[in-house]
């Protein structure tokens, strides 16, 4: 199959949000809201496999690219730390006339969607935070680790976005996955075409190193932070994710008083494509009860 | 076609959505009729509309629109029954397709527009085009409209083209669809999977086989474009062919010429020049539009 195929029926809108010019990949006229982030230096075509079949479950879904990814744009005068994108967020809320939307958010996604809800709990129902980024526990042991992968991801995307080939972009992808066959040629062809944009090459750099860098650890969700957390939550993991251990991810959802947990076999850091049918069937009995 | 042979494979995979890349895709209601279109270019920029032909779908032009954008605000859509616009019609003659399409352009660009026009899309643009006389540019690839049925039939070739194609729509399997697609290419190697996939996606939907035998079979005869006809065209006309088209070249050089207008051959290519070979379709193309506007 292929990106278009998989998505026939859905559409590409862009919206002025808020004054910054968003994609979304969308599908589904009524019922709830449903709105899904990537992870850093993603795009919306990471939920290419989610769209239509959560819309299918009867949700009005929204995949977004966040400020300064994808096609959405990426100014140069915010800082890229947590607030930039929850403030981005509910601008395209805002635009698009949503009080109130589940969010399904993976990685970087994850942070946004449990950093809005911890500033603005009324504009978020339900959260799916599925191999999330944002959570700091306050063992010795995962602290040093989320600051070992907050310096992986660091590196690993600073080296696709600095000089950005075919070869580049697959070898960071191929990271992301359980399978490397995960990794199409499309999805490559795709990604370096967004690297490649004008805006892109001058934002990017800017974005990894602020979104991955020091002073966003200050937004981190610690342990009280999630205590504190009313939001009914499903924490999806995996296997094989290569970033933060499955652990952080159990301990997260005993912490969150309405924290459920799920774990998704043979996929890495991103099971929305990896393994669809177990996502999407996951997310939507999660959603739908 | 999966590769895996590092720097080359991203100039030899075809992909439909990163040809798209950048556009937006929407459903529109116009007059009651739910109609899918893509948009792509600098927003201002005066609107250039591509009408595919029959049988045929907006992405008939995946190899054209980044190109055409870079000069104009681009908008293709699916014609009514087509592709995933709804089977809303009843006759399917090109009056009705035509109604239909002039609806969906002034709801989205207004009356000031051009036209490309393929096969039965360059029949529809030509007739908009005579009685819109702010259309200034009207490019027509390999178009239907000029010969009567009964002409076109008498070439053994286009008989036995129509009667393989009609398959595709009875019993839309993908080698069947394939099959179809194939007698508009002059280099059947140069068939792409994913268009295959997709066309058998949109053939498969209930009600498409009805909507592709009613246009088909429409008694299209008044619509007929007469040189008289093309003489009156106040918009600049360029025809593009493929080398190996089934219109006879005599036939598109004389109503090129009655309009004043000019002919172009795509060498390697039949049916689809615009997309069997679209570094030569889209320069030519290209030219046009961006010189007669600058």
């Amino acid at each position: 199959m292929s990106f278009w195929i998989d998505s026939l029926g859905a559409q590409v809108n862009y919206y002025n949000a808020g004054g910054w010019r968003t994609r979304a990949l969308e599908a589904g006229t009524e019922g709830e809201h449903v709105i899904m982030i990537g992870g850093l230096s993603g795009h919306v075509e990471g939920f290419v496999r989610n769209v239509l079949p959560l819309a299918e479950r009867g949700f009005q879904v929204h995949a977004i690219d966040a400020l300064g990814h994808g096609f959405t744009d990426k100014p140069l005068d915010v800082t890229y730390n947590a607030p930039a994108f929850t403030d981005h967020l509910l601008r395209f809320m805002d635009a698009r006339g949503i009080e109130k939307a589940h969010i399904v958010g993976q990685s970087l996604g994850g942070w946004i969607g449990l950093h809005t809800a911890q500033h603005f709990p009324e504009r978020i129902d339900k959260i799916v935070f599925a191999t999330g980024a944002g959570v700091l526990l306050s063992d010795e042991a995962s602290k040093k680790k989320s600051e070992e992968v907050h310096a992986a991801v660091k590196n690993v995307t600073q080296k696709a976005v600095g000089a950005p080939t075919y070869e580049s972009v697959k070898a960071r992808l191929e990271w992301l996955m359980a399978d490397p066959a995960s990794v199409t040629d499309e999805l490559i062809k795709t990604r370096l075409a967004i690297y490649l944009l004008p805006d892109s090459r001058l934002a990017m750099p800017k974005l990894v190193e602020e979104q991955a860098g020091e002073s966003n650890r200050k937004y981190l969700l610690n342990e009280a932070d999630l205590e504190a957390l009313p939001h009914e939550t499903l924490v999806i993991w995996t296997d094989k994710n290569p970033t933060t251990p499955v652990e952080v991810g159990m301990k997260a959802a005993e912490l969150m008083p309405r924290g459920e947990f799920a774990l998704i076999e043979n996929a890495g850091h991103w099971p929305m494509f990896e393994q669809p049918a177990d996502f999407n069937r996951l997310v939507g009995d999660f959603l739908s009860k | 076609m999966a590769r895996d042979d590092g720097l080359l494979a991203p100039l030899l995979v075809m992909s439909i959505w990163t040809d798209f890349a950048g556009s937006s895709v929407s459903f529109v209601e116009v007059a009651g009729v739910r109609t899918r279109v893509v948009q792509l270019g600098p927003q201002g920029g005066r609107p250039l509309v591509l009408l595919h032909g029959r049988g045929g779908h907006l992405e008939t032009f995946h190899c054209n629109v980044q190109e055409l954008a870079t000069h104009r605000r681009v908008i293709i859509f699916d014609l009514l029954g087509h592709g995933l616009s709804d089977h809303a019609g009843s006759s399917y003659d090109i009056g009705e397709l035509r109604a239909h399409a002039v609806a969906v352009i002034e709801h989205i660009a207004g009356t000031d527009y051009d036209l490309i026009g393929q096969s039965l899309g360059g029949w529809i643009a030509t007739l908009v085009a005579l009685e819109n006389a702010k259309v200034r540019q009207l490019v027509l690839i390999e178009p239907a409209g000029f010969q009567s049925e009964g002409e076109r039939m008498s070439d053994p070739k286009v008989r036995a083209a129509v009667e393989k194609g009609g398959r595709a729509f009875d019993t839309p399997t993908e080698a069947d669809v394939a099959l179809r697609f194939a007698q508009l290419l002059l280099n059947k190697e140069s068939i792409d999977p994913e268009m295959v996939a997709l066309r058998t996606r949109l053939y498969v939907q209930p009600g498409a086989g009805a909507v592709h035998k009613a246009v088909r079979t429409a008694d299209n005869a008044q619509w007929l474009v007469t040189s008289e006809n093309m003489s009156t065209l106040s918009a600049q006309l360029l025809i593009v062919r493929g080398d190996h088209g089934h219109i006879p070249e005599a036939l598109l050089s004389s109503v090129a010429a009655s309009a004043g207008g000019q002919l172009t051959t795509i060498p390697q290519a039949k049916q689809w020049p615009h997309y069997e070979n679209p570094v030569a379709a889209n320069a030519v193309i290209g030219d046009f539009i961006k010189e007669t506007t600058a």
